[in-house]
Formats: C-alpha cells, sequence, structure tokens
C-alpha cells in the first residue's frame, strides 16, 4: 500500500512536470494560476484528471503547475514572472476620487469661470463677434479632435505597453499630430468662408477663431498623452498654472476688463499650455525604452487604420452629439450662426452631470479591468461559463444601479440648486429664468453619461462596434429630430435634438452592454 | 489616485514577456530618430506660440501716426482716434466698437460714410435708442471729443436725441452705469444742447442737467465737443474753443475708466446722429525731449500757438488747451544752432516726441 502510494505520488509528480512543460510549450511566460489553467483546458485537462494529479480542481492543479513553470521556461521568461494579486473588492469612493481626476481640467476650468466670470475660453463678456467666433473654433476644434483623440487612446497605451518607441511615434504622428493639422485645415476653411465667402463677423475675430480653433486642439491634443499615462498630477500643475495666471490677469486688470484683450489672453494663455503640453508629451511621457523590433512586427498603415477607424468614428459621433446642439442653438438650421446665450449658459451648467457620472464610468471600467476579470478568472474555469456570466452580470446592474443613483443626485443638484447660486455668481445670475431650459438640458446630459458609461465599459470588453453604433445612432435621432422641431425655432430645436440624440445612444449602449454582459464568456480574457 | 513619475520606467506589460528578446537588440538610428521627432515637436510647438501670437494680434485704436523726418513718437497718448472720413464696413468697425441699445433688432443702426458715423433709430413707437461704444476704455485723466450733429432740420412731432456720454466701464464689476452726457436735444421745432451727469444701477439711469443752451429754432446743429472729467467732482465741457460748464464740486460717483457712447434717442420718430473725428487722448502736455538745454519750441496749428521751454534735460512741456490735445501742427525749435521747422507733425496730448536729429 505504501509503494503503490508512492508510485502514485511519483506518478502525480511526473503528471505536474508534464504539464508544466505543456504549459510552457504553449505559453512561454504565463501571467498568473488562471493563465495556466486556461492553457491547461484548452489541453484537455479536465477536473477528473486534476484530481488524479492529486489536486482539487483545475484551478489547484494549475498553482501547482504554475510554480513549476521557472522550471521549463526561458531565463527571459522568468524573469517577467511575477505574482499577479487576484483579489477584487468593488470599486469605492476612491475610486470614484481617481474616476474625478479625469475631468480636471473641466473642474478647474469652472472653478475658475465661477470664480472670476472668466475662463480658457469662454467668460461673461458677451461681445457677439467674439462670441460667435470662440464657440463655432470651440466646436470645429472638438468635433475634428474627438476622433483622433479615441483612436491615440486606444491604440498608445498598447504601443507605449510594448515598449515601442518607433511606434509611439508612428501613432502620435498620425493621430495627434494629424488632429491638430486637420483642425487647422478645417480652422482655416472656416475662417475663408466666414470671413471671405460669408462677411461674417470682424476681421480681427475671424483670425481670432482660428487661432482659437488651433489652440483648443492643440491643448485637447497635447493633454491626451496625459491621461493615457494617467499624469493627473501633472495635469493639474499645467491646467492649474494655467488658471492662476488667468486669474491673476482678471484681478489686476482693474474695474474693467478689455474683452478684446482679455480673449487674447486667453488664446494665447492656451496656446501656451497646450506648447508645454506638446514639449511634455515628447519628451518625458511618450517616452519608453525603445525596442526597437523588427519592422516585420509592425502593423501596416491600413492595419493601423482599421483598428483604430471605430474609436475614431465613435469619438466623432459623440462629439457630435455634444456639438452639433450648440450649433442649431445658433441658427446652424436657419444657414446663419449667432452665439445663443442662454442656451450656451444652461447647457453650460447642466454639462456638470458629466462629472460624477464620467467618474463612476473611470472606476467601473477600470476596476473591471484591473482587478475584477483577473479575480473572475482566477476562480471559474471554462466549463463555469454560467456562473462567470452571472458575475458579470451581477457586476454590471451594480455598477448601472451606482451610475444611477449618481445621476439622479447630480441631476437634482443641478436643477434646484445651481439658479439658486445666481446670487453668489453673477454668471449664473440669469439661470433662473430658464428652468424648463436647465431641465431638458439635463436630461440630455445624462443620457449622454449613461450612454458614455455603456460604452465604455464594451471598450473595455473590446467590443468596439457596439459604442460606434450606439453613438452613431443617437447623432442619426439627433438630426431627426433637430429638424423637426426646427419650426419651433433654433433653441428649442437644440434641446430637442440634444435630449432625443443623447437619449437614444443611451438606450442603444446600455442595451448593447446589458447583451454583451449576458453573453460573457471566458474569451474575455483577451481584454487583459 | 495614480500618478506617473517616470513614464521613461519599466513598462505596463512587462509581465507578459513580449518583446523582450526584441528589446536586448536596438535598431539602428531608433534612438537618434525619436530624439528628432521630439525635435519636430519642440519646434511645431513653438511655431504655434507664434502662429496664436501673430492670429491674435488686435487692430489699434487710433491709426499709425508717421512723424517728421527728425523726430521720433517716443510714447504715445493717444487711446482712440478714429476720424470717421471713409466708409467703413460695419464689421471693421466692430472691431473696436459694440452696437447695442433699447431700439428693437433692425431698428438700431450705424453707417460709417464718407459724412462721418450715423447713429440712427428708424422708424417705431415711444423711445428707443441705439449707440455704438468704444471696446477700450480710458481714464480718468483723458479728453474726451469728437464733432457731433444732430439733423440740420428741428424736429416737428416727436423728440430726436443726439447723445456723446461718457460712462463708467465697470458695470460688470459694480452694476454702476452712472455717465456724464452732452446731447442735443429736438422737439418741436426747436433745439437746445445739454449736459447733464447720470445716475444709475444697471438700468434706467436718472439724469441731472448740469446746463442748458437756449431752445431755439436757429440752435446749431454741429458742435465739436470735448470732455474731460475724473467721473467724481470734475466735468468741464468744450463746445468748440469754448467752455461752456466747468465745476469742481460735483458727485457723480461715476467709477473711471470710462467708455464713450456714441448714441441716438427717439420718440415715435426716425432720427440719427453724426459723428466725426472722434478722439480720445491723455490729458497731458506734448512732451519734446532731446532738444539743447535752453531751446524755445514751439507748437503752431491752425488755431493755436503753445510755447514751452526745454529744461537741464532737454526735455520741454507743451501745454495744448484740451479741445486741441489731438491735431496735426507745426513743431519748431530755436536753439543756438539756429531753427529747426519739423512740419506736419500729428500730435496727441501725453505723446513723448524726441528729437532725433542733431
Amino acid at each position: 500500500m505504501t509503494t503503490g502510494t508512492i508510485h502514485n505520488a511519483e506518478a502525480g509528480e511526473l503528471g505536474l512536470h508534464i504539464a508544466a512543460r505543456t504549459v510552457v510549450g504553449r505559453c512561454p511566460a504565463p501571467l498568473n494560476a488562471v493563465e495556466v489553467a486556461v492553457v491547461l483546458e484548452t489541453c484537455g485537462y479536465t477536473q477528473r484528471r486534476a484530481r488524479a494529479l492529486g489536486s482539487d480542481g483545475l484551478n489547484a492543479l494549475a498553482e501547482r503547475v504554475f510554480a513549476l513553470v521557472p522550471l521549463y521556461s526561458s531565463a527571459m521568461a522568468r524573469d517577467a514572472l511575477a505574482p499577479v494579486a487576484l483579489r477584487s473588492r468593488p470599486p469605492g469612493p476612491l475610486d470614484l476620487a481617481r474616476g474625478l481626476a479625469y475631468s480636471s481640467p473641466w473642474l478647474v476650468s469652472l472653478a475658475t469661470l465661477l470664480i472670476s466670470g472668466v475662463s480658457f475660453w469662454s467668460s461673461n463678456i458677451a461681445i457677439p463677434s467674439i462670441a460667435d467666433a470662440v464657440t463655432l473654433a470651440t466646436a470645429v476644434a472638438l468635433l475634428v479632435t474627438g476622433p483622433f483623440i479615441q483612436a491615440f487612446g486606444r491604440r498608445a497605451s498598447f504601443y507605449i505597453g510594448l515598449g515601442d518607441q518607433g511606434m509611439v511615434v508612428k501613432i502620435t504622428r498620425w493621430t495627434l499630430e494629424l488632429g491638430l493639422v486637420a483642425t487647422a485645415l478645417a480652422g482655416l476653411a472656416l475662417y475663408l468662408v466666414r470671413n471671405d465667402v460669408l462677411r461674417a463677423g470682424t476681421p480681427a475675430t475671424a483670425r481670432l477663431g482660428l487661432a482659437a480653433a488651433i489652440a483648443i486642439a492643440a491643448l485637447q491634443l497635447g493633454l491626451a498623452a496625459f491621461y493615457v499615462r494617467r499624469a493627473f498630477l501633472s495635469i493639474g500643475i499645467i491646467v492649474g498654472g494655467g488658471a492662476a495666471v488667468l486669474l491673476w490677469f482678471v484681478t489686476h486688470s482693474g474695474a474693467y476688463t478689455d474683452p478684446t484683450v482679455l480673449v487674447v489672453w486667453q488664446i494665447r494663455l492656451v496656446a501656451v499650455m497646450a506648447a508645454v503640453c506638446w514639449i511634455t508629451s515628447a519628451w518625458w511621457l511618450l517616452r519608453v525604452d525603445s525596442s526597437a523590433p523588427s519592422a516585420l512586427w509592425r502593423p501596416s498603415g491600413s492595419a493601423l487604420f482599421r483598428a483604430v477607424a471605430p474609436y475614431g468614428l465613435y469619438g466623432l459621433a459623440f462629439f457630435a452629439i455634444v456639438v452639433i446642439p450648440q450649433l442649431v442653438s445658433g441658427g446652424l438650421l436657419e444657414g446663419r450662426y449667432t452665439f445663443n446665450a442662454p442656451f450656451a449658459m444652461t447647457s453650460g451648467v447642466a454639462i456638470v452631470v458629466l462629472v460624477p457620472m464620467l467618474a463612476q464610468t473611470v472606476a467601473a471600467t477600470e476596476h473591471l479591468l484591473a482587478r475584477q476579470f483577473p479575480a473572475w478568472l482566477s476562480r471559474f474555469t471554462v466549463a463555469q461559463a454560467e456562473e462567470f456570466r452571472r458575475e458579470v452580470l451581477r457586476y454590471w446592474r451594480e455598477q448601472l444601479i451606482v451610475l444611477g443613483g449618481l445621476a439622479a443626485v447630480s441631476g437634482a443638484a443641478v436643477v434646484v440648486g445651481a439658479p439658486r447660486l445666481g446670487a453668489a455668481f453673477p454668471i449664473l445670475a440669469d439661470l433662473a429664468r430658464h428652468p424648463g431650459l436647465l431641465a431638458a438640458c439635463v436630461v440630455g446630459y445624462l443620457c449622454l453619461g449613461a450612454g458614455l458609461f455603456s460604452s465604455q465599459l464594451l471598450f473595455s470588453l473590446s467590443a468596439a462596434m457596439r459604442p460606434l453604433a450606439a453613438a452613431w445612432s443617437g447623432l442619426a435621432a439627433l438630426v431627426v429630430m433637430s429638424i423637426g422641431s426646427a419650426w419651433a425655432g433654433p433653441t428649442v430645436s437644440a434641446v430637442a435634438g440634444l435630449v432625443a440624440g443623447a437619449g437614444v445612444y443611451a438606450c442603444v449602449a446600455v442595451v448593447l452592454a446589458h447583451r454583451a454582459f449576458t453573453r460573457a464568456d471566458l474569451t474575455y480574457y483577451r481584454t487583459l | 489616485m495614480v500618478i506617473q513619475l517616470s513614464p521613461a520606467s519599466r513598462p505596463t506589460y512587462q509581465h507578459t514577456g513580449q518583446g523582450h528578446d526584441r528589446r536586448l537588440r536596438p535598431r539602428r538610428g531608433a534612438r537618434l530618430r525619436a530624439n528628432l521627432w521630439r525635435a519636430e515637436v519642440t519646434v511645431a510647438a513653438v511655431a504655434l506660440l507664434i502662429v496664436t501670437m501673430a492670429l491674435t494680434v488686435w487692430p489699434g485704436t487710433a491709426p499709425a501716426r508717421p512723424m517728421p523726418a527728425g523726430l521720433r513718437l517716443e510714447q504715445s497718448g493717444l487711446a482712440i482716434a478714429d476720424p470717421f472720413q471713409s466708409a467703413t464696413p460695419n464689421r471693421e468697425l466692430m472691431d473696436h466698437y459694440v452696437f447695442n441699445g433699447s431700439a428693437a433688432p433692425g431698428v438700431g443702426w450705424v453707417t460709417a460714410t464718407t459724412h462721418g458715423l450715423d447713429v440712427g433709430v428708424g422708424p417705431h413707437a415711444s423711445w428707443a435708442g441705439w449707440f455704438a461704444v468704444t471696446l477700450r476704455a480710458a481714464g480718468p485723466d483723458v479728453v474726451w471729443h469728437a464733432l457731433m450733429s444732430r439733423p440740420s432740420t428741428p424736429v416737428g412731432t416727436g423728440v430726436g436725441e443726439a447723445v456723446l456720454a461718457v460712462q463708467s466701464a465697470s458695470t460688470q464689476r459694480n452694476g454702476s452705469i452712472n455717465y456724464v452726457v452732452v446731447s442735443a436735444l429736438s422737439s418741436r421745432g426747436k433745439s437746445t444742447w445739454q449736459i447733464g451727469s447720470a445716475h444709475g444701477f444697471v438700468a434706467d439711469a436718472v439724469t441731472d442737467r448740469l446746463w442748458q443752451g437756449p431752445l431755439r429754432a436757429d440752435t446749431p446743429s454741429t458742435e465739436p465737443v470735448t470732455i474731460r472729467t475724473d467721473g467724481h467732482r470734475s466735468l468741464s465741457v468744450w463746445f468748440g474753443d469754448r467752455l461752456v460748464y466747468s465745476s469742481h464740486d460735483l458727485h457723480m460717483n461715476d467709477p473711471a475708466p470710462f467708455q464713450a457712447y456714441l448714441e441716438v434717442q427717439g420718440r415715435g420718430i426716425s432720427y440719427v446722429s453724426n459723428f466725426k473725428d472722434f478722439w480720445v487722448a491723455d490729458a497731458a502736455p506734448v512732451i519734446v525731449t532731446g532738444a539743447a538745454p535752453g531751446s524755445r519750441i514751439t507748437l503752431r496749428t491752425g488755431h493755436i500757438e503753445v510755447h514751452g521751454t526745454a529744461d537741464s534735460t532737454g526735455q520741454a512741456a507743451l501745454h495744448v488747451p484740451a479741445p486741441e490735445l489731438v491735431g496735426t501742427g507745426t513743431l519748431t525749435l530755436h536753439d543756438r544752432a539756429g531753427v529747426r521747422t519739423f512740419r506736419h507733425l500729428h500730435y496727441a496730448g501725453g505723446d513723448v516726441v524726441q528729437i532725433t536729429a542733431p
């Protein structure tokens, strides 16, 4: 009996070593026991066979095999091995706070606007020709840069992780730099149409609009690398520094701030911040240890384009939903554009509801990728897909409920609280006169936040086509509703388009995300 | 919060093992190419700043003033100058003025022609006004001037008013719409000129009439109006060279700086105000530097002759009367070397003009 036990144990030990060699043959440097379990399962190892090798199950076998992997992997692969934490807890306030860091430039800008009545490209000094030029420039900058930023965000992190400096440069050239060139050309086209064809605005504000489009786009594109590297402290320093300079300028301009001087320095300040961002990105954030891989390893331009195109198209549609209502409110459907102060003010206040929703989106997405999936994959085997799906669905529902709670609180706070701040902040003084408009805009942006949340979770599952479909559906609904309600005037048309567009986007995105999570399986391992 | 302190450190996917072997084989020229790209980005960032600076240069509020040979304008005291002698598209005017008023859209209008700047209101009921207000503010130590006119024929029915107002620019900060005003009022076939000080918060200012000319059918329809005020206690108004009102004991509470309103008001009728030769200049002497100590300097225009003597530093102050603070004249320098004359000098109060010729 003893002999037999020894024989069984030896056989089990031998089986473990065979399993380890098998795993290393398929996967030279497995990340953790989860990956070992996946390889073992694909090689035909079952629970029964695991028990035959002296383990309670496949996961337990995988852990024992994982411990043997260093014996059979190459020295280099062994260097790459490291323990990976598999514990998980639900996203909490800290995750939400970290999510808020994504909105830090926006929050700094809002704070500056409330304190001084002036921010980077907006102020409460409404000279019509300046307001027209700057709001049009902002719209152009958002619309054109959106696709390039999305594409860069998706691809650059991959090449930074790979340590491929050449591809980091290439992807930066074809996204951020191309985006800046495209915005400059779009801004130039707008300048020529307004200044030389329509003779709209004034000569100086037409030039100012071109400068604003370039500077704003440069800042947005310049900040992209900071988001990819999560350099929020650096973002805070640059944006906070800009805000401090602006505050200093306003407080030292005396009793009267010349709006022409102010807007000139606002745009120049944005350009300085953008220049700092680009230089910092090139010399620091986008610097990686160059692996200098063989050209054979690098994707062709067309392959790269196919990979990033869905994200770019999504970015275009998403920012179109944000921007087009502003243009419609200015009379786009009547073939003109005049800054619509009530709509700009109410929508500018209502969009604040996106701040907590964006924080929740970031928290839920990063938690899913960084902690939740590894934890699930350490617990479930391929054969346990049903249980896995239930967990995935539960996570999706919980996060959606949290989002709904945040949306309700922030929406109520803005609708009820913001008009009451008019006494303290002159820039909000007229808000109380437009309660219906404010409520409608809040509904629109809450829907936009829900769509964004669902889209980002879908992106985290590498399911790019579904958010793309949702965003374009929303954009189509926006266009149809805006045109359909044009008879009621630009403001009503704009807000109806916003609510319809964001609503359709949210509905489609939530339904598609729900279906994606319902059908989840362990192939989502690839998202890690 | 995750703070990436050293982005050049270990790659994110170090555990995957991907690319480890390749990482050991640096590609020839990779580092150089990366540094070239970084240099490109740096140059492009600098170019962005230069382009932004160039595109955001705002046109000056006063035309360039060529100096006669031998003189150099060291410092300009001319804040705003618009002769309104040429037809100028409104879109160009709006780089320096904002058009607004109580008149309904389409009722108020502004046109700059060779005959001056017309500010008008079309047919309407009750009171309606329209104005061109300067974007630039100035003061308190400045002089405001315009040749302002109302239609030569007095109004029969209704009321028409041509207005030049100097108003506090601090409305957005403190809600004050206090201003001083010179107006040509026309009604029932007669007209008069008035000077007043108005007080109000945000809207509906109440005007205290400080001076009024005779109400007659033959009141002049055009006056060269010059205003100087500190916004608090002092107000002086000239019609041409004639000081028609001056007080240093007012309580206007009109905080500086100020903006000029070139304005029209009409009750029940179409009306138009006309403005020419509009300027705002420092209420300060014209300073001439670079003269030999003791030199006598004279500025002659068609109307006035002002003298000054260079002090030990070679500087002379020419105290030009307020209504003539901006103009064209001949500067004559008398020193031991003889007499030198500089013709066609476009001067303004507060200018510092240096004699450069030996």
